[in-house]
Parts: structure tokens; C-alpha cells; sequence
């Protein structure tokens, strides 16, 4: 019965499927696991630190810690992403209390170059720095609905269950955010970028 | 009406399904105002490209997490014990080389904990034995003790302190039996100090000595005499029996047949030098004779291999008692007739099969006695990494307000 019931959820659930073939040490379950994850991670950790380069180390230390740490992980506990999501908030806090100041990071190499102009690039640059900057600003609660709403293209529902909170708490902080985000824009500047 | 941030994620959701932010504000005209600023905010940073990290970084990411892999999962597997690798993991810690394993430290802080409990039961037992009087479930743990020191102390003089400390402490029990009035069966060891018709005082007790009292032996003042007796309800020490040392009993037992005489000079009950062997052949008598045997097994100790050991001045409950009372007087095998006394002249030796009986009561005795990894935390909650109350409404628009940096260090 058990058994059946596991074969069911693997047969739904291609991605716990994917888990436990790593658990069991399964190379290529990594690496696939690295595609899927890799990004949202790296976007995490732009969007949290003021330096690129350490984005992307620590993004590289996250899927290490998660090879280390994947026969931990269970399933009905919690998303496998807030999992990660987890591993990386360990390690910005660390990554905090080891930089005392925050370092500005260059943007250009995160910037897609094709198919848009020197001036509009420019444009882009000036606003996305502006709102990057903006979004740092924010609590960690409200970076972490931006980020999953807007760049992970999720739902309210979802991003509720990756924050273990209410759907309707999580629309009332999607609420908050952006209404932080708009002032600090019209104080600053930056929608006039537009 | 729906509350705002309901229509604010109504739109949002519209949006991210192609429709424009005016057609969405037109469907709330009244709420237009207020959901404009939001909409802009969230179309502006939808406009921002998703960063992506350099292709580089990728793949070394990946070499990284594969590395990680190697070590995890091909590594070959640890063949050495656990205790090995404990010990590595201590030295390691000792020498600095490396933090101690929060796995070890909570299974040896389990095995401290389950030593130190067992410990503090035994000490509490001990203790509670010490304290324990005659009748008591543990005085006979107590009597084993008491026998087991006096086994493991081979000086002479030693011995014989030690021996006359335990007849000392065995008639202090005696004592308080009887200044608490509570009855019990005693066995215990002392001078005869002073004989007033029916009330002896033997070792500063008063014993109450009647006709129904057995005597072994020749009483006089001086003498060494053992004494089985009740404590009665009244606080008084009635004797069911009193046996006189030899004299020399309490340094070099003799059994030899030299003790008691032959032909037996046993006083009548009340009287020294009245010889008792009457009352002895009285089937009353030797039913108490039995009670006796069954009181010395009761309170007998592991059986020293000969009769002779030093330790025979020990109290009740010592070796030497046991086998001055069985082999002599009351070996348990004596028929209720004048000839039971003829066994009292046969010398027992260690080879005697009724000492092994002795050794068998004395392990009843005994056995009456003992009747008596950062892994796992960044696996965590995902809640932790969520400080701030999400129904709070305005947490930090202030500072959003400022826009100052004062904001951002805040955050961190």
C-alpha cells in the first residue's frame, strides 16, 4: 500500500522523483537538479547581496551544501526550493556578518546585451540599478514576494507555500512591498527613468 | 468591496496573462487611485531583466557541486570502528585539529548521564543499607558489607578493630530496636557484664535470660557470649539463646571438640553453671533450635572456607558466628537427642559438606540482598529565515520613505 502510494506521488511529482534519485546519489539527478535550481538561486542572491561575484559563489556553495545535506531533506516537510531557499538565507547571513559593508557589484555582466540599443541599455541599466538598489531596501519577507512574484513568475498560492504563510498574508505583503517600492521610487527618482 | 491588496494580486495575475495595466484599472475605476502607484511599481520591475549569472559561473558552480558529490556519495566507506573513530575525533579535538562531533559529545554525555544515575542508585542504596536495623529488607546488604571488609582486610590487629567496630555497631542497632519498641530478631555480640537473676547485661544491653532461654556453654562474668534474642514490642531483649565463647573466641577460635566441654556444663535458665541439656532434648526447644538455624541462614554471609579464620569474633552475622552456632551447637542435621552434642565435638573443617549447606544459606543471604551538522540546521524551517510580522501594515515605510541608507544596514 505504501509502495503504491509512493509510486503515485513519484508519477505526479517528477521533481520528488528527481530528489529521490539524488538522495540515492544519482549524478545525473544533480545536474539536473542544478539546471532547474541554479537560476532562481542566482537571482536570490542578486537581488539580496550588493556584490555579483559573491552571488555567484555563493550560489555555487548552496548546491554544495545541497549534495551534502539532500538525504536530510524530506519532502512533506517543506518544497524542496524553500529547502534551498533556506541554505541560502544561512548563508547571506553569514555572508553578512562576515562583510561588514556591502559592496556595490557590477551590473553590466547580469544584463541581457541582444537586441536592444546603447541608449536603451543605458536606460535599462540606470533603472534596473536604481530598482535593484531600491529593492535592497526592503524587508527580507518583501524582497523574498518581489523576487518569487515577479522574477519567478509565481502565484500567490505558491510563493505561500514556500514562505509557509496564508496566501492572504502573503498578498497583504505583496501589498506593502510594492507600496515601499513605489515610494522609495518617487523619492528617489527612478520611474522617471521610464 | 474587496480589501486592496485582493484587487492589487487580481490585476497582477491579470497582467502577467497579457492584459494591459489601463484595461485592468478599468475594471476597478473606483479603486484606480490606489492600485495605479502599485501596478507601475510592479510593471517597473517586471521590466528589470532577470539577471543571469555568467556562463562561467555556472559551470563552476557545477564542477563544484560535483566535487561535493564525489566526496559524498564514491567516497569509500569508513571501515573503521566506532570506537577508533571516536578516539580520532577526541584526539583531533584535543590537539586542536578540528571541532568535536556534536554526535559524540551527545552520546558520551548519555553515557556520563546513565553512569552517574547508576552510580547515585548504588550510593543511594548503600546508604540506605547502612541505615538499615535489623529486620529491615536491607540490613542483611548490610551484614554482607560488613563481612566483605572484613574479608579484604588482612592485617591481623586491622581486622580484629574492625570486627569489634561492627559487634559495636550491631548492639547500637539493638539499641535503637529497643528504644523505638519495635520487634525483631537479633543475633549479636558481647561481654557478659553483670548477671541479675533473669536480666543479664551483656555488652551494655540488658537481655532478659528465662527458662525459656537455651544456654550453651558456661556463663560467667567476662565472657564473650553470643546472643539470639527478640526484641519484644516493649522494647526489651528477651534471649532465645546465649552461647559463651570459648575463651579465646575472639581472637583464635578452637574448635577442636574443646568447646563446649564434653558432657556439657550448661546452666539452667536463670542460673550459671546449671547444666540445660534437658531443655535441650524438649521438642519445643529444638523446633526453636530450627528457628535459630533458619535465623542464621537468614542473616549468614558468604561462607569463609574454615571456621577458623580470624574473622570469628564477627558479629551476627559474620562467618565465624555462623559456623561457631551451626557446627557446634546447632548443626542443622542434629537429631532432638542428648547425642546432638556429640556433633558439637566434631571438628568442622572446610570440607565438611554442611559447611558447603552454610555457604548455600548464605548465598540465599546474597540472594536476599539483591532482591533488595549544519547541514541539517540549514534544513531547517523555512519560517526562520522570516523575521518580520507579515500582518504588521506598515513595517518600514518610514524608512522606505527616507530611501537612506540607515534603512538598508537596518535590514541587514
Amino acid at each position: 500500500m505504501e509502495t503504491c502510494e509512493r509510486d503515485a506521488i513519484l508519477m505526479i511529482d517528477p521533481e520528488q522523483a528527481l530528489i529521490q534519485r539524488a538522495q540515492q546519489g544519482d549524478r545525473q539527478a544533480f545536474a539536473a537538479l542544478y539546471e532547474q535550481y541554479q537560476p532562481v538561486i542566482y537571482r536570490y542572491f542578486y537581488f539580496r547581496l550588493d556584490d555579483a561575484q559573491c552571488a555567484e559563489e555563493l550560489t555555487g556553495e548552496v548546491f554544495v551544501r545541497m549534495v551534502q545535506n539532500i538525504r536530510s531533506y524530506r519532502s512533506p516537510r517543506q518544497p524542496f526550493l524553500a529547502w534551498l531557499y533556506t541554505i541560502a538565507h544561512h548563508l547571506c547571513i553569514d555572508f553578512y556578518r562576515k562583510t561588514a559593508q556591502a559592496k556595490v557589484a557590477p551590473l553590466d555582466e547580469a544584463l541581457p546585451s541582444a537586441e536592444i540599443s546603447p541608449a536603451e541599455a543605458l536606460d535599462l541599466h540606470l533603472r534596473a540599478e536604481c530598482l535593484k538598489k531600491l529593492l535592497r531596501y526592503l524587508t527580507e519577507e518583501q524582497q523574498f514576494v518581489i523576487l518569487t512574484r515577479f522574477f519567478e513568475e509565481r502565484s500567490s498560492q505558491e510563493i505561500a507555500q514556500l514562505m509557509h504563510k496564508p496566501e492572504g498574508a502573503v498578498k497583504a505583503l505583496q501589498h506593502r512591498a510594492l507600496a515601499a517600492l513605489r515610494r522609495a521610487m518617487e523619492k528617489v527618482g527612478c520611474h522617471e527613468t521610464d | 468591496m474587496k480589501p486592496i491588496e485582493i484587487l492589487l494580486d487580481e490585476c497582477l495575475r491579470r497582467m502577467e496573462q497579457g492584459e494591459r495595466l489601463e484595461d485592468c484599472l478599468a475594471a476597478y475605476p473606483q479603486q484606480q487611485a490606489a492600485l495605479r502607484p502599485l501596478l507601475e511599481a510592479a510593471a517597473a520591475v517586471r521590466a528589470i531583466p532577470a539577471p543571469v549569472a555568467p556562463a562561467a559561473a555556472f559551470e563552476k558552480g557545477r564542477a563544484q557541486m560535483f566535487a561535493a558529490f564525489d566526496q559524498e556519495f564514491l567516497a569509500p566507506p569508513v571501515s573503521k570502528s566506532t570506537l577508533s573513530r571516536y578516539t580520532e575525533q577526541i584526539i583531533a579535538w584535543i590537539t586542536g585539529k578540528e571541532n568535536l562531533d556534536m554526535n559524540l559529545i551527545k552520546r558520551l554525555a548519555i553515557a556520563l548521564t546513565i553512569v552517574m544515575v547508576v552510580l547515585a542508585g548504588l550510593g543511594t542504596t548503600a546508604v540506605s543499607a547502612s541505615n538499615a536495623l535489623p529486620g529491615d529488607l536491607l540490613y542483611p546488604l548490610k551484614a554482607s558489607a560488613q563481612s566483605a571488609q572484613l574479608m579484604f582486610t588482612f592485617d591481623q590487629h586491622a581486622r580484629e578493630e574492625l570486627q569489634h567496630h561492627f559487634e559495636a555497631e550491631t548492639r547500637d542497632d539493638v539499641r535503637t530496636l529497643m528504644n523505638t519498641q519495635r520487634p525483631a530478631s537479633v543475633n549479636f555480640i558481647g561481654v557478659l557484664e553483670q548477671i541479675d537473676g533473669d536480666t543479664w547485661t551483656i555488652g551494655g544491653l540488658p537481655v532478659t535470660v528465662d527458662a525459656t532461654s537455651a544456654l550453651n556453654g558456661t556463663p560467667a562474668i567476662g565472657n564473650r557470649v553470643h546472643v539470639l534474642a527478640t526484641v519484644q514490642a516493649d522494647g526489651s531483649i528477651l534471649a532465645r539463646r546465649v552461647i559463651v565463647a570459648p575463651p579465646d573466641a575472639g581472637k583464635k577460635p578452637d574448635f577442636d571438640g574443646a568447646y563446649p566441654p564434653p558432657g556439657g556444663a550448661y546452666p539452667a535458665p536463670g542460673q550459671t553453671g546449671t547444666p540445660v541439656h534437658e531443655q535441650d532434648q524438649d521438642h519445643d526447644q529444638e523446633q526453636e533450635h530450627d528457628r535459630d538455624q533458619d535465623h542464621l541462614r537468614k542473616t549468614a554471609t558468604p561462607a569463609a572456607p574454615t571456621p577458623t579464620a580470624a574473622s570469628a569474633t564477627s558479629t551476627a552475622s559474620s562467618q565465624y558466628n555462623e559456623d561457631w552456632f551451626c557446627h557446634k551447637c546447632v548443626t542443622p542435621t542434629a537429631k532432638p537427642q542428648d547425642s546432638d552434642h556429640a556433633n558439637e565435638s566434631d571438628p568442622p573443617t572446610g570440607d565438611d559438606p554442611s559447611n558447603h549447606s552454610n555457604s548455600g544459606s548464605a548465598d540465599d543471604h546474597g540472594g536476599a540482598s539483591g532482591d533488595n551538522s549544519s547541514g541539517g540546521n540549514t534544513g531547517g524551517n523555512t519560517g526562520d529565515q522570516h523575521h518580520e510580522d507579515d500582518t504588521h501594515p506598515d513595517d518600514h515605510g518610514g524608512g522606505h520613505d527616507s530611501g537612506s541608507g540607515d534603512h538598508g544596514s537596518g535590514h541587514d
